[in-house]
């Protein structure tokens, strides 16, 4: 009998005894709680690297992202594709599919760099901490460019109002987002830039020395994008101080002759910043390579008109098929964010808005003779200079991803193609249509955003 | 009043003089009180007993009237439950015999002159005698389950009390001559003298009278009568899962009772029906994997497991986890099932009872030698309907037509039209009109289920044992799909000692099953029944596939090529300990396991692997093992008090927890007819896990006075490893009171009840069923960058996510008349649910789009109506009974943040049904024109054939208006039959995929492109034809709008089952070594009635949502089936 007592005893206390709160916590083994993430540095690093694998994404870097900034421009239309159809007609709606998936991934990289710099502050790495800290730098860039990306595509430029006290982008709650839900308000676009331009120098200060690797973001890479953020808002000292630092960095232009096939390779001599795409991440219809392939863009009439017959860049256009991104394939072109030649026609700009048209000329010569060793050098002055500073970008940096913001900021007109056939509409500056709708979903699921912040037009 | 009707209402079996008198009497009884009689001459009268008896007062009665001329007037209640007298032989004054006969009781009588002696209620209660003797033991049901809960009575006395939950009783009654009452509500009444014996074991017997039902409720944690419940819930009868084909047990309870709603949307084996329990209280919401995991079967295209919203099972004390597949249960091993509805029975349940609990409870052994029961079934099915397709003459005339049609093609003429269909170009297949396939023959067959039981129980006064092997094989209609079940069962019983029992129960079941692809998938064969051209050819010349077909592959080298293999091993174990530690405190301790391996193959070669894999041959294995453990202690005491009051009480401890781990691995290039996986090119594995626990303490209290007035309490308070630190506890409560009306003593007279009684309950419940870390924003490490792992945000967090909440008030009538001629109940519920579990649109920068939110509420509220009548009954003639239930349910959304949420083609908004349909609405079709036409708004004034006038609009629920049972069950002799009619009616159904099972030319001539007879019968031929098809257009792309045109009512009748079965007479067995035999026949599903006639599809297959899309209709089935037992 007291063997009997003694069994119940024993399964009376099994059932009780044990911590409740320890036995009611269950961490999952297919994800990491975010309290969790970041253990040691091997971890942290994993978590900092994440943001690559979301600029990665079809939605952001990998295709939608690039695409939309030329086809909403002069550069490129539609082959007559479901996606981004309204778009290139110029008929999109607060709705657009298209558009809310590129404000999501955005929004993903936002959240994840924010998470993840709150996440890392508060952890000590030890010995680690100075490598840890390197990779805070990173993420900050990271972020940067993602709030600069958004603003870009969602609100208008910089210039658009004279203080910039218009609508931007929203701005979240670091030490909320991941925990609570968060609701941000839409920002001006004034703070949206104060902010990108703080994560950069924040960056700047933490970043590591290494520049070895132009698959992630850099000291080098984040003073680029640190001078074309400070191009978008006219601030040309700047914007030419930092393009000039970069060119001396070290990179160098691709020859004319290897100009065609470096962007088959997955990198050159003058990539300061790409996104590696590999077969297996884009194994999906979704990526660049098979956007300009299939072909489901074509370059317009117009630009292919633009290039001179002697241009090595018109190689990249056949037929109106878009050829720098070649890997139709195998589907893994990388995707190039920063060039060193951006980095000239910065300069170029800078100097010609700061009326230094001789080294400003000297910068987007640098650009033309590459491309066109047989061209007569820009002698241009004035405003001349100027039009023709953005010509060469057009025709330099096509496809990706930068004509529509070129245009905006410069408040041009411009002439919409649309469809395969050529439909053009006259887009005259300022344009509702030239900036894409903050989300309907945002909208409706954001209590801090009402339908009257919707961007107008929509 | 009552008459004694024992035989019923049913006239010509009477002797009309018994009844007249007995008339009379009831009508005289009234006034007979009234008479000044005198004591006469004759109360002096010599009464010969010639010999030693116990008999009753009736008797003594009858003996009086024999040797006397003295007639007896009196109420027959008045003398019923009267104690048992002690004769002893020798002669007695009939004054005397009387006055002892009556002696204690409340009964006084008199004599008249005209030689009638009345008996009559005296004023004065009994003076009691002092009691003397004390009584104690155990009951026990025939099966030597402890019966809690029996009345137990000193007959003639008040003197009473009742079993405690261990079964034991203790009485102190007058003496040796005291007679014990044992009655339980389903149990005939036992009556025992009390003699020499202090200590009396009783065994009640199941009453015949309760029709199939008894009464006793197991929630799982008690067993209680009925008539103590303050809650609703009820047992199913054994009919419907006893000789169940289903594999999963769910189907076959469709209509049992009231407020358990069943949809049988698919004829797959493994189907498992989708149940609901008293209204949707929960989010359902489309392509939401609430559980946040892979359910542990679905890999590409195998049965999806979860429906959030579903209720609870609990399958011997343990709650299943996830828990809707019991397709490793036999039906034949179950004791019982019993349904808690509302929140006073399900609340012990507390944070997952929500929605419901379905309590299964398997069988045990019984005392006695061993008992050997054999059965076997073996049937036929096919498909209850098959959408009727068109054939190549019909097809090509549409195809003719339609070119015709299109204005855009310069085809205007049959010939140029027979021409192009001869060489349409491309690799498009040329029409063929010299072949004719019925893809629907092609692929369907005449299946054959069958299943064998066997099972052998026994046991001695300490032990009891139950063993048992099942064997089931279900085939269906389409062709290659099958299901086979292996289980075996054993349970044991042991009195260790008095005070200590010891249980343990172990079971294995085994099933396997071969699948493939159901509804729209591309690789769907049954689909492509209803969409492939008949002028296609099934094999190649040299016997092969024909693997030529573009838009759709060939369904019968899928069915026969393909594996999608399921092999599932169930174990279980449990062990229970029982000690008394003094009388009325019990402690209870069960440890319960269950693991389950699921294996998952899938192999495709080259040829199905076209579609999805570049052509190469692909395989997946993908075996996931889960651990469920429970384990629970709880004290149990019950505490009477002055003999009237009655506290039942227990309080406990549990912990759950669950276990599951997955592996998978997908290869490719598999070397042809390669039959595993070890010889491809690995192209993903992965590994996942996930533990889920809850801890909980519980207390429930039932007290009851005089079984009369009846309170219930119930607290439950869990903590759940799915919600984050600030919400982890959850308490519950539920309150429920009960008046047993017909043990008041103003009753007495009003015997027209055998039984009335009233409950109310009210109570909270919760659920849990959510994304198990939506409490924490989550990183996962699936993605890649340059070749490192990387970790990126899988869902973003919500700390202050906390329980659904469901609020239920009930309140029924519970009731039983005309000596239990007709009983039944009628309930009202109103359930509330609060902080709604709703997987709702975030600001995407929060890292995700969607996040489970507590959001909105919804409520359920409806009647629910169970009747069982006896119409006739007689001995040895015909018998017949009727089942009636009957449940109307209204859902409607109370609150929502927003005006209202669409979700795909579901409409959300206050007030309305949760699952209202957003469709385009239909308007026929133009007479001049014969295009299609849509209402521009919800006003429906005004058509427009141009689509983008038209807007969406809210088309009424899918929800049916109500829904119930009709069973009849006729017996003459050792025949029987029973048939069982079930109904739904008001709802709608929605097909998908109507745009396509009634192509209206928008295919062209791809090789799915077949369509319906409907659409080739109604179509809009010429200008003035009136119909709702229009126009074939070869080429037309509009076909495919989500309009009303594709919405049905979903109404319906249908004759779920018939079964004529006969008992083989003992005289015939006499000579065999067999015991008992029944042979039957049924048949199920064997006839439908359809409200809507356009509806060519199942009503049921859109199950909840009403969303149907290519999914199997019903199976009919016939069957022969033997039992036997030795």
């Amino acid at each position: 009998m007291k063997k009997i007592y003694i069994v119940l005893t024993l399964t009376f206390l099994s059932l009780t005894s044990c911590n409740q709160d320890d036995f009611l916590d269950k961490d999952p083994y297919d994800r990491v709680l975010t309290e969790n993430l970041i253990t040691d540095l091997t971890s942290f690093n994993a978590a900092a690297k994440g943001v690559y694998d979301i600029f990665q994404d079809t939605y952001y870097y990998n295709s939608y992202y690039l695409v939309l900034a030329d086809l909403m421009s002069d550069n490129v239309k539609n082959n007559n594709f479901s996606v981004f159809s309204a778009i290139d007609r110029y008929q999109t709606e607060a709705n657009d599919i298209y558009a809310q998936r590129t404000w999501a991934k955005i929004s993903y990289a936002i959240a994840q760099t924010s998470i993840v710099i709150r996440q890392a502050e508060i952890f000590n790495f030890g010995a680690d901490q100075e490598k840890a800290t390197e990779l805070i730098g990173q993420l900050y860039a990271a972020r940067a460019l993602a709030y600069f990306d958004m603003q870009r595509l969602f609100a208008q430029p910089y210039n658009f109002t004279a203080d910039a006290s218009h609508l931007g982008i929203p701005l979240v709650d670091e030490t909320q987002v991941g925990i609570e839900l968060i609701n941000s308000p839409r920002s001006t676009t004034k703070e949206v830039f104060m902010k990108i331009v703080s994560d950069l120098e924040k960056g700047l200060l933490l970043i590591g020395d290494d520049t070895s690797s132009v698959y992630y973001l850099n000291k080098n890479s984040a003073k680029a994008l640190l001078a074309r953020v400070h191009l978008y808002m006219e601030n040309w000292a700047e914007a030419n101080t930092l393009a000039t630092e970069v060119i001396n960095s070290g990179y160098n232009l691709v020859s004319n002759a290897n100009y065609v096939a470096s962007w088959a390779a997955d990198n050159s001599s003058e990539s300061i910043f790409s996104i590696v795409n590999t077969s297996t991440d884009n194994s999906s219809t979704n990526s660049i390579s098979y956007y300009y392939g299939r072909p489901r863009y074509l370059a317009t009439n117009d630009l292919n008109t633009a290039l001179d017959a002697n241009d090595v860049r018109k190689k990249l256009i056949a037929n109106n098929k878009v050829l720098k991104y070649p890997a139709y394939a195998t589907r893994d072109n990388n995707t190039p964010v920063i060039r060193l030649s951006e980095m000239y026609l910065i300069k170029a700009e800078a100097l010609a808005e700061m009326n230094l048209d001789t080294d400003a000329k000297a910068a987007v010569n640098m650009i033309l003779l590459r491309a066109n060793p047989l061209a007569t050098p820009y002698t241009q002055t004035g405003s001349a200079l100027k039009d023709i500073i953005q010509e060469e970008r057009r025709k330099e940096l096509m496809f990706e991803g930068h004509r529509i913001f070129d245009l905006t900021r410069k408040k041009k007109s411009f002439t919409k193609y649309s469809t395969s056939s050529e439909t053009s509409i006259t887009v005259n500056y300022p344009n509702n249509r030239t900036i894409l709708p903050i989300p309907q979903s945002e909208i409706d699921a954001n209590d801090n955003i009402s339908q009257s912040q919707q961007n107008e037009g929509y | 009043m009552k008459l004694k009707l024992t035989n019923g209402f049913f006239l010509h079996k009477q002797k009309p003089l018994k009844l007249i008198m007995k008339t009379f009497i009831f009508l005289f009884c009234t006034v007979a009180f009234s008479f000044n009689s005198e004591n006469g001459f004759s109360q002096d009268a010599n009464i010969i007993i010639n010999s030693d008896k116990v008999a009753s007062v009736e008797e003594i009665f009858e003996i009086i009237k024999k040797q006397t001329d003295y007639r007896f007037l009196y109420v027959n209640s008045h003398i019923e439950n009267l104690p048992m007298i002690r004769l002893e032989k020798g002669i007695i004054k009939a004054k005397k015999l009387l006055e002892k006969a009556l002696e204690g009781t409340d009964l006084t009588f008199k004599f008249n002159n005209s030689e009638t002696i009345i008996l009559r209620k005296s004023d004065i209660a009994p003076v009691k005698k002092q009691a003397a003797l004390t009584i104690s033991g155990i009951v026990k049901d025939e099966n030597g389950e402890l019966l809690p809960g029996v009345t137990v009575l000193e007959k003639g006395t008040n003197n009473g009390t009742s079993t405690k939950f261990s079964g034991n009783y203790e009485i102190k009654v007058q003496d040796s001559n005291s007679i014990l009452a044992f009655s339980f509500v389903g149990y005939k009444t036992k009556e025992v003298l009390v003699g020499n014996n202090t200590n009396i074991n009783v065994v009640l017997e199941v009453s015949v009278q309760q029709l199939e039902l008894v009464n006793i409720i197991a929630t799982g944690y008690q067993k209680i009568a009925k008539e103590k419940m303050t809650g609703a819930a009820e047992n199913i009868a054994p009919s419907f899962y006893e000789t169940n084909f289903k594999t999963t047990l769910q189907e076959g309870l469709q209509g049992s009772i009231p407020g358990l709603q069943i949809f049988a949307n698919n004829s797959h084996p493994q189907a498992i029906p989708q149940v609901i329990i008293r209204g949707v209280g929960s989010a359902f919401q489309e392509g939401t994997n609430v559980a946040g995991f892979g359910a542990p079967t679905t890999v590409l295209g195998n049965p999806p497991t979860l429906t959030p919203g579903s209720p609870l099972y609990v399958i011997d004390g343990v709650p299943t986890f996830d828990g809707i597949d019991l397709s490793s249960l036999n039906g034949n091993d179950i004791k019982s099932i019993t349904v808690l509805k509302d929140a006073a029975a399900a609340s012990i349940y507390g944070a997952r009872a929500a929605n419901g609990v379905i309590v299964v409870e398997t069988k045990s052994g019984s005392k006695g030698a061993a008992r050997i029961m054999y059965s076997s079934q073996i049937g036929f099915s096919n498909f209850t309907n098959l959408d009727e397709r068109l054939n190549s003459t019909q097809l090509r005339e549409l195809y003719v037509e339609g070119l015709i049609n299109n204005t855009s093609n310069s085809i205007s003429t049959t010939a140029a039209a027979l021409n192009f269909l001869q060489a349409p170009g491309g690799s498009v297949t040329p029409f063929n009109i010299n072949k004719n396939t019925n893809w629907g023959n092609e692929l369907t067959r005449n299946a054959i289920v069958k299943q064998h039981n066997l099972s052998v129980s026994g046991g001695n006064n300490s032990s009891r044992y139950y063993f048992s092997l099942g064997y089931l094989e279900n085939e269906s209609p389409l062709k290659e799909i099958d299901f086979n079940r292996f289980t075996v069962r054993f349970k044991y019983d042991t009195e260790v000692s008095e005070k200590l029992n010891i249980t343990t129960n172990i079971g294995y079941g085994n099933t396997k099953s071969n699948n493939h692809e159901t509804g729209t998938s591309y690789y769907s064969p049954f689909k492509n029944i209803y969409l492939l051209r008949p002028d296609l050819n099934t094999y190649n010349v040299d016997g092969s596939y024909d693997t030529s077909f573009n838009y759709a592959i060939n369904p019968l080298g899928i069915l026969t090529e393909e594996t999608r293999a399921l092999e599932t091993n169930d174990f279980r174990g449990a062990l229970n300990l029982n000690y008394e530690f003094i009388p009325n405190l019990t402690l209870e301790t069960s440890l319960n396991g269950n693991y389950r391996l699921n294996e998952n193959y899938n192999n495709f070669p080259d040829y199905i692997g076209k579609g999805f894999n570049n052509g190469s041959s692909f395989g997946i294995q993908k075996n996931t093992n889960t651990f469920n453990w429970n384990g629970r202690a709880l004290l149990r005491y019950l505490y009477s008090f002055n003999e009237n009051h009655v506290l039942n009480m227990f309080a406990g401890l549990e912990n759950n927890g669950v276990d599951i781990k997955a592996t998978n691995v997908s290869v490719d290039q598999l070397r042809a007819g390669s039959e595993t996986l070890d010889n491809g090119e690995t192209v993903d594995t992965y590994t996942t896990r996930r533990e889920n626990t809850i801890s909980s303490a519980f207390f429930n209290a039932n007290y009851s006075y005089q079984n009369k007035y009846l309170a219930n309490a119930s607290f439950r308070r869990d903590g759940s490893s799915r919600f984050g630190k600030n919400s982890k506890y959850g308490n519950f409560y539920a309150l429920g009171l009960g008046w047993n009306i017909h043990r008041e003593k103003f009753m007495e007279n009003l015997d027209l009840f055998n039984q009335l009684k009233l409950r109310v309950s009210y109570g909270v419940n919760g659920n849990d069923q959510i994304d198990p870390f939506g409490y924490s924003g989550t990183f996962s490490g699936t993605g890649s960058y340059n070749g490192n792992n990387v970790a990126t945000i899988s869902s973003a967090g919500n700390a202050s996510i906390s329980w659904e909440k469901n609020t239920t008030f009930d309140i029924g009538v519970d009731f039983s008349i005309l000596d239990n001629r007709i009983s039944g109940y009628i309930d009202y519920y109103n359930r509330k649910t609060s902080d709604l579990l709703y997987n709702l649109p975030v600001s995407s920068l929060n890292g995700d789009t969607f996040v489970f939110q507590n959001f909105g509420g919804m409520q359920n509220s409806g009647v629910e109506i169970s009747l069982n009548t006896r119409n006739i009954v007689a001995e040895n003639g015909l018998n017949w009974t009727s089942g009636i239930n009957f449940t109307t349910n209204s859902n409607k959304i109370t609150e929502l943040e927003t005006d209202e949420i669409i979700s795909g083609n579901y409409i959300r908004k206050v007030g309305e049904d949760f699952n209202s349909l957003n469709l385009y609405g239909y308007a026929g079709v133009d007479p001049d024109t014969g295009s299609e036409l849509y209402y521009t708004d919800a006003t429906e004034t005004t058509k427009t054939a141009v689509l983008s006038q038209a807007v969406k609009y809210n088309q009424g629920k899918t929800t049916p208006d109500f829904y119930g049972s009709f069973v009849n069950t006729f017996s003459y002799k050792n025949f029987s039959l029973t048939a069982q009619l079930y109904a739904s009616w008001g709802g709608q159904v929605f097909e998908t995929g109507g745009f396509l099972q009634n192509d209206n030319g928008n295919k062209r001539l791809s090789d799915d492109s077949n369509t319906s007879k409907y659409v080739y019968d109604n179509r809009w031929q010429k200008p003035g034809d009136v119909t709702d098809v229009p126009k074939y257009v070869y080429g037309n792309a509009r076909s495919n709008t989500q309009s009303t045109r594709w919405l049905h009512d979903a109404s319906f009748v249908r004759l779920k089952r018939v079964q004529l079965s006969y008992n083989v007479s003992d005289k015939l067995l006499q000579k065999t070594f067999i015991d008992k035999m029944r042979v039957h026949i049924s048949a199920d599903n064997i006839w439908t009635y359809i409200k809507d006639k356009t509806l060519t599809n199942d009503p049921e297959i859109g199950g909840i949502t009403g969303a149907a899309s290519f999914d199997t209709p019903l199976a009919k089935t016939v069957y022969f089936g033997i039992n036997v037992s030795f």
